[in-house]
């Protein structure tokens, strides 16, 4: 075994606190080190020739690096042990910048606690065993969950590239929440007009396959080979006879409060989602139906021309392998009748943005009329309450919901445009216009008459008058004095929350979220689109607050790995995963439960005791799911199960060496 | 305060346009203004909330205000404002609307020692302080 140590200055990050001559001098002298050298940097060029001249001259098998965090540069210094042919799992890493020159003040101290670190690498590398990743097979179809501009984007991005997706939209038609708007900041195009080509499109790529009215129902497997069974909820209505004519619509006598227009319309029990929803065929809201509520009823099986109408119609389940999930499962908003002072949910006339939004579209409840719900007159002052839940840790979400600044600036342009004599008073507490061209969109929403207040507003109450209007309390901090408004009508600026049904949903996947519900990336820079579990990727407002172009890149960056995945053909497994020693383990089977990746099973194994053959149990680790956690290791009371790079051995030696 | 139903008429805001050819509406509030100028202390509406007065439609509280006639026209707001409202030229143009109406010039000095404002500011472009 021939050791090199090389000790790294990092400029003057480790070198101004820890002597990294005497470093190298003190870890010369241990057995097997043949060669040492401090480098100014390791990972520069230099560096690394530097380090390759020494394994030809010096004919070294290990090597020791102490330097800044292996998650800096491990896969540097592994990528230098390959071309050299070495095995990547023969070069041991210490820490002494992050661990030790940048959080200490005395070098002398630092000095001898960066020895102590190197020495334990050393030690460690005695016992370093050659580590193989696996290769596996990718399945080369992708499944993409979530329908919103962020699912719709990702899955024409694979499939142009000539893969297969499904795209599975728990909803009857794809869109997700841009459908719903009227024009979309900061160019005002018309959002059908954008949204619609693109569903379309996606209806009808051959290689997508849609499956609406559907819900994720299982998930196994791993990267390159997830089995995924979908659940596609019962239409009642038959895919293939219905031609959409819309007769069963028409006709059905059952009325309710129309969700996509936010209760402002009524819809039908049998019903499509919005007049260009795609698929554009009707589903059959079984809870609202009167025939499935009495027995009675039946019209819409009567009218249809084409007799497709299926009240016995079942879910089913759908089984499908992929190699690689996105989820684009977007957002909520929250509903704030918590937030007593607005009064909202008390007063017809204090409405949120998304319901602002559906009635200045000309295809929403009143044709792009405003009216106040009270009364139906049209609002001559409407106040704009900001944060409304935002940013408010008291009673509410503490982050900032990102696109409301944004979109208020929008309201105001629309209703300045549309209704030149409302007038609109904007409540914020900062206007955050960090975006291209956003904030020449802030300055037009002023300079076309919104009127920006800073101050929170404390309370909405109804001014009792005989037009129903509403006394808003707030602040201008400008005047720096308490100011009130008498308003027609009060949009409140909703926060942006998680699905219901996200944390169920990254339990199916094994994906995190973050405190506040939103899923986490694997890297918040450097990472932005992958989870912690490969070949599962986020698009959209699933992974945070953001605005139609930042969930579209994000959703072509997703594709863009997923493509890479599959044009690999095949990935890489981790290589440092669980090992069994069959002879120690006793087959308890306790690493079982505790795996959180459901890498372990139950192997049968032959053994010859006393000149008999016998069958035992063991435990036997999949190493394509393993993540090398080390959970199973940690509890194994025989000691069989060993984490490869960091066996039980090689952690025993690094302590023997302090 | 309680915005009133009724704020400027159409054609005060015409008249004010006209003669300061300004969109005020462009002032984002930042307060530079407000914070280089000299006279700020002494005023009961500093220059940027004249400003966002005149956003309001409160005409009336401009045009009954002290700052009006505090206002050195020093320029130091206008010299510097990022968005070149020019409020020293704003104010001007309040002071016109009502030397306009009121038919005389003679208003009188506020400022303690009776110095009249072309005093002040003669003294600030020799002193430049
Ligand atoms: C009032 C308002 C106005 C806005 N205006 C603008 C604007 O003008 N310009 C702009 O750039 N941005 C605007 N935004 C932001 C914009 O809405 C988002 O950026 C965009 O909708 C994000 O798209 P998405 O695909 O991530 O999510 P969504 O649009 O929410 O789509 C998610 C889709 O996934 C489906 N889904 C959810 N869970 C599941 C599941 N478990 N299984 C299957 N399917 C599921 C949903 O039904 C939905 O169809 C606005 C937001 C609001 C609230
Ligand atoms: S985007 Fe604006 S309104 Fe929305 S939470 Fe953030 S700061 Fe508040
Ligand atoms: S190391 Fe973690 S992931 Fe691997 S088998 Fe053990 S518990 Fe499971
Ligand atoms: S400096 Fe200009 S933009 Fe800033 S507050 Fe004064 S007038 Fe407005
Ligand atoms: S011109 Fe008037 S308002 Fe502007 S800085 Fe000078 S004194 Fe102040």
């Amino acid at each position: 075994m021939k050791i090199g140590v090389f000790i790294c200055w990092c400029g003057s990050n480790i070198k101004n606190m820890v002597d990294v001559e005497r470093v190298a001098e003190a870890t010369g002298k241990m057995p097997h080190v043949v060669y040492t050298q401090d480098v100014q940097y390791l990972c520069s060029e230099v560096g690394q020739s530097d380090i390759g001249n020494a394994i030809d001259e010096h004919q070294l098998d290990r090597v020791v690096i102490g330097a800044c965090s292996p998650r800096m540069h491990e896969t540097t210094f592994q990528q230098l042990m390959n071309r050299k042919g070495l095995n990547p799992y023969y070069v041991e890493i210490a820490n002494i910048r992050e661990h030790c020159s940048w959080v200490h003040t005395d070098k002398a101290k630092a000095t001898v606690k960066a020895i102590d670190l190197v020495k334990k690498a050393v030690a460690k590398s005695y016992y370093a065993v050659p580590l193989h990743a696996e290769s596996l097979p990718v399945n080369k179809r992708a499944l993409v969950i979530g329908g919103g501009i962020a699912g719709i984007q990702a899955a024409l991005d694979i499939a142009d590239a000539g893969y297969p997706v499904d795209l599975l939209e728990k909803e009857s038609s794809i869109g997700g929440k841009m459908a719903q708007f009227d024009k979309t900041f900061p160019t005002l195009d018309c959002s059908a007009c954008i949204l619609t080509p693109k569903m379309v499109e996606a209806a009808t790529h051959e290689n997508i396959t849609l499956h609406t009215y559907s819900e994720l129902e299982d998930v196994s497997g791993y990267v390159g080979n997830f089995h995924v069974t979908i659940r596609k909820r019962a239409t009642s209505v038959d895919e293939e006879r219905c031609t959409g004519c819309g007769e069963c619509v028409t006709k059905c006598p059952a009325k309710v409060d129309n969700e996509f227009d936010q209760g402002h319309s009524k819809r039908k029990a049998i019903y499509t989602l919005f007049a260009q929803a795609v698929p554009n065929k009707p589903v059959l809201d079984r809870k609202n139906c009167i025939y499935f509520k009495t027995g009675k009823c039946g019209v819409c099986k009567k009218i249809c021309p084409t007799d497709a109408i299926n009240y016995e119609m079942e879910d089913q389940l759908i089984e499908n392998d992929y190699g690689a999930i996105i989820v684009a499962t977007g957002f909520e908003l929250n509903e704030p009748t918590h937030l007593g002072e607005y009064h909202y949910g008390h007063h017809p006339d204090v409405i949120t943005s998304l319901e602002l939004e559906r009635m200045l579209n000309a295809s929403g409840p009143t044709q792009g009329k405003m009216y106040r719900p009270s009364n139906g007159k049209e609002p001559k002052r409407i106040v704009f309450i900001q944060c409304a839940g935002s940013r408010d840790r008291h009673d509410g979400n503490s982050y900032c919901s990102k696109v409301c600044c944004l979109y208020t600036a929008k309201h105001t342009i629309l209703l300045n445009e549309k209704f030149p004599d409302t007038e609109s008073y904007v409540f914020y507490i900062d206007v955050r216009t960090a975006g291209k061209n956003y904030e020449e969109f802030y300055e037009r929403a002023r300079q076309m008459g919104a009127n920006y207040l800073r101050g929170h507003v404390s309370k909405v109450e109804p001014l009792g008058d005989s037009d129903n209007r509403l006394l808003v309390r707030g602040y201008d901090g400008s005047l720096g004095e308490q100011t009130e408004i008498e308003a027609d009508l009060v949009v409140l600026a909703t926060s942006i929350e998680p699905q219901q049904g996200a944390k169920k949903l990254a339990g199916m996947l094994g994906i995190s979220s973050d405190r506040n519900g939103f899923y986490s990336e694997a890297h918040a820079k450097l990472k932005p689109v992958e989870t912690q579990t490969q070949g599962v990727y986020l698009a959209g407002v699933c992974q945070g607050p953001k605005d139609i172009p930042e969930a579209v890149s994000q959703a072509s960056g997703t594709a863009a790995k997923a493509i890479v995945l599959f044009n690999r053909g095949q990935v890489k497994g981790v290589p440092t995963t669980a090992m069994v020693d069959e002879e120690l383990c006793s087959g308890c089977m306790q690493c079982k439960p505790v795996c959180p990746y459901e890498a372990i099973s139950q192997e049968m194994i032959t053994e010859r005791a006393h000149g008999k053959a016998r069958q035992r149990p063991v435990a036997s680790i999949n190493r394509a799911l393993c993540q090398g956690c080390g959970a199973c290791a940690g509890l194994c009371r025989s000691g069989a199960m060993d984490i490869g790079g960091f066996t039980g051995r090689q952690l025993l030696a690094e302590v023997d060496t302090l | 305060m309680r915005i009133p139903q009724k704020t400027a008429a159409s054609h005060q805001r015409e008249e004010l346009a006209d003669i300061i050819r300004k969109d005020v509406r462009d002032c984002y509030q930042c307060m530079k203004c407000s914070s280089g100028c000299p006279f700020a202390e002494e005023m009961d509406y500093m220059p940027h909330q004249m400003m966002w007065l005149t956003n309001l439609g409160l005409y009336e509280k401009i045009l009954n205000s002290k700052s009006l006639w505090i206002c050195a026209s020093c320029l130091a707001c206008s010299s510097r404002c990022p968005r070149d409202i020019e409020p020293a030229k704003v104010m001007e143009g309040f002071r016109a609307m009502i030397l306009r109406e009121r038919g005389r010039t003679n208003v009188s000095p506020v400022i303690p020692k009776g110095v009249p404002r072309q005093a002040v500011i003669a003294n600030m472009r020799k002193f430049r302080r």
